[in-house]
């Protein structure tokens, strides 16, 4: 079978499976409406009484200036980054696995049961991709403050800017192709976290284009959300301040209720139709 | 379940959050009104007389309802400064004397009003109105920021006339009124503030070595009290700019790295350096 087949197959039996079972889809839902709660956590912190709880971790991270109005919106992206990062962490990975139990047709306790793995394994991926993000921008900094003047004959506006959002891209499309089976692989065996990335890396190098298909094609409904973010400053200036929380809102309907749920799904929906069962 | 409690506190705190008028709706209101200043400052002479009476009303009705927060006062500066940009002089000299004697007893405030019915004249084209302004800032609010900086003001504006004698005899004046500022309260970060003042007076009057010698005194005597790394990288700056002793800079610049390596001064001074060294070549 040809890859567009495969990729046309594994988007039709998702479409089919949710259609039959919409339960699959309840996760996804939860996950977001947790997003969203945390996302009017953060947009309210400088408001009183939270402004007791969360201003001594902002001025101390950031500074004072950022629980005062328009500037806390400048804040507010990062620090919904970072909400989203650790809820992924602690509930989305087994709200994660709870999807793939239902579409897989397994008992919701498989997921309850395989939860530390599945928290590590989305732990891991997070963390390697904060860290190797990180490691990139210092990288630039550095570079572009010791006086270079260019890197590879481009200069520092078009790294730091543009070019950081892209290599940002790529590094989520690639870590999360490599990881995308690991959460399938540890629901239908016996396998922990260090088996289920190993398996998934392996079944990745075996399907490598499929996977980058199922992974990336997605990935590009949120392109216009990142020019927009990439943006912020100068909506801010020219709309008002709020817009930033609405883009927060647009983020979390793109990526928490299409991409997310497209990305999970059609991924555990290709292994279960092409891995290999050994009998 | 063990999370429904805090659960529940979240989200009544989400509830109750944004209810009051706390300074953060405040500081909202605020913005709000300030964006409709902002299109009077962008285009003044473009503004109809209405959108100027609304927006004076606006920042008075802001003041009347929160009289005790401190973006209050910042309105009222920012209604003077509208009459200023609009050209409406002696409206803005009214509201500045208004905001002087409501702020009496706040110098700061007193002497932000003063200097800026000085600023107002000077767009009159009225200097003599304005240093009369700008003499009574020095003579009643010495020890404020603007005070401070006043006497340093005046004689950069005989430098953009281009009156170099008025110039030079301003600066001696203002490094006079320092260095009696200095004696006064010794010790002080007031006094520090001075001496960098004298310094650039003199960087002002060419004498590049008096500033030198201020700036090292001043690094000696609040050795270990402030951080002094930036008086340095400015003897650094003095003597590769105005006495092209660039190895004297370059030890310097050596000296403070060797003080702090990895602190900004020190990347700074790193930084100078390297240019110093390319510029040789």
């Amino acid at each position: 079978m040809s890859v567009i087949s495969h990729f046309k197959k594994s988007y039709a039996t998702t479409a089919a499976l949710l259609q039959k079972e919409p339960r699959i889809y309840l996760p996804f839902l939860i996950f977001a409406f947790i997003e969203a709660l945390s996302l009017i956590f953060m947009y309210l912190a400088p408001r009183e009484p939270l402004r007791a709880a969360m201003g001594p971790f902002i001025t101390t991270l950031w500074g004072e200036r950022f629980l005062h109005y328009p500037q806390n919106f400048w804040l507010l992206p990062k620090l919904a980054g970072l909400a989203k990062m650790t809820l992924s962490v602690f509930i989305g990975s087994l709200l994660t696995g709870v999807a793939i139990a239902f579409l897989y047709k397994k008992p919701i306790a498989t997921a309850f049961h395989k939860y530390a793995n599945l928290m590590i394994i989305v732990l891991i991926l997070t963390a390697v991709y904060y860290t190797m993000n990180k490691a990139i921008g210092v990288f630039l900094m550095k570079y572009f403050n010791a006086g270079h003047a260019k890197l590879l004959f481009i200069g520092p506006r078009w790294w730091l800017g543009l070019f950081s959002i892209v290599i940002s891209q790529f590094l989520a499309l690639v870590l999360q192709a490599l990881v995308a089976y690991a959460i399938p692989i540890m629901l239908t065996s016996e396998k922990k976290f260090i088996g289920a990335i190993a398996g998934s890396f392996v079944f990745f190098f075996r399907n490598f284009i499929i996977t980058l298909l199922l992974v990336g094609i997605p990935m590009l409904i949120a392109v216009p959300l990142i020019f927009l973010n990439y943006n912020g400053v100068f909506l801010m200036t020219t709309f008002c301040p709020e817009i930033i929380l609405w883009l927060g809102i647009l983020g979390i309907i793109v990526n928490s209720l299409i991409l997310d749920p497209i990305i999970t799904l059609t991924t555990a929906t290709f292994y279960l139709e092409n891995r290999v069962v050994k009998p | 379940m063990t999370f429904q409690k805090p659960f529940l506190l979240l989200l009544l705190g989400i509830l109750v959050a944004g209810c009051g008028q706390d300074q953060y709706a405040i500081e909202r209101q605020y913005y709000r009104v300030q964006q409709q200043a902002k299109n009077i400052f962008t285009n003044p002479d473009a503004t109809p007389p209405n959108e100027l009476a609304t927006t004076v009303d606006a920042l008075n009705e802001f003041m009347l309802k929160y009289p005790t927060s401190n973006i209050a006062v910042e309105s009222q500066f920012t209604i003077a400064q509208l009459y200023v940009v609009t050209k409406a002089y002696d409206k803005a000299h009214e509201q500045l004397k208004k905001i002087k004697s409501a702020f009496d007893k706040v110098d700061v405030i007193g002497a932000e009003a003063v200097f800026m019915r000085g600023a107002a004249y000077e767009d009159e084209k009225n200097w003599a109105a304005a240093l009369e302004q700008y003499q009574a800032v020095i003579k009643s609010y010495p020890i404020t920021p603007k005070g401070m900086e006043t006497p340093y003001y005046i004689a950069m504006h005989y430098k953009s006339k281009l009156q170099p004698d008025k110039m030079m005899e301003a600066l001696r004046e203002a490094i006079d009124h320092y260095k009696a500022l200095t004696a006064q309260y010794p010790g002080t970060p007031l006094a520090l503030r001075a001496q960098a003042l004298i310094a650039q007076c003199f960087v002002e009057l060419k004498e590049p070595e008096n500033a030198i010698s201020v700036l090292q005194a001043a690094a000696e005597a609040f050795k270990g009290k402030v951080p002094t790394d930036g008086m340095f990288l400015d003897i650094a700056t003095i003597y590769y700019a105005q006495l092209k002793a660039a190895d004297k800079a370059v030890a310097v610049l050596e000296k403070v790295i060797q003080g702090g390596p990895k602190t900004q001064a020190g990347e700074i001074a790193r930084r100078m350096i390297q240019k110093i060294k390319e510029e040789k070549k």
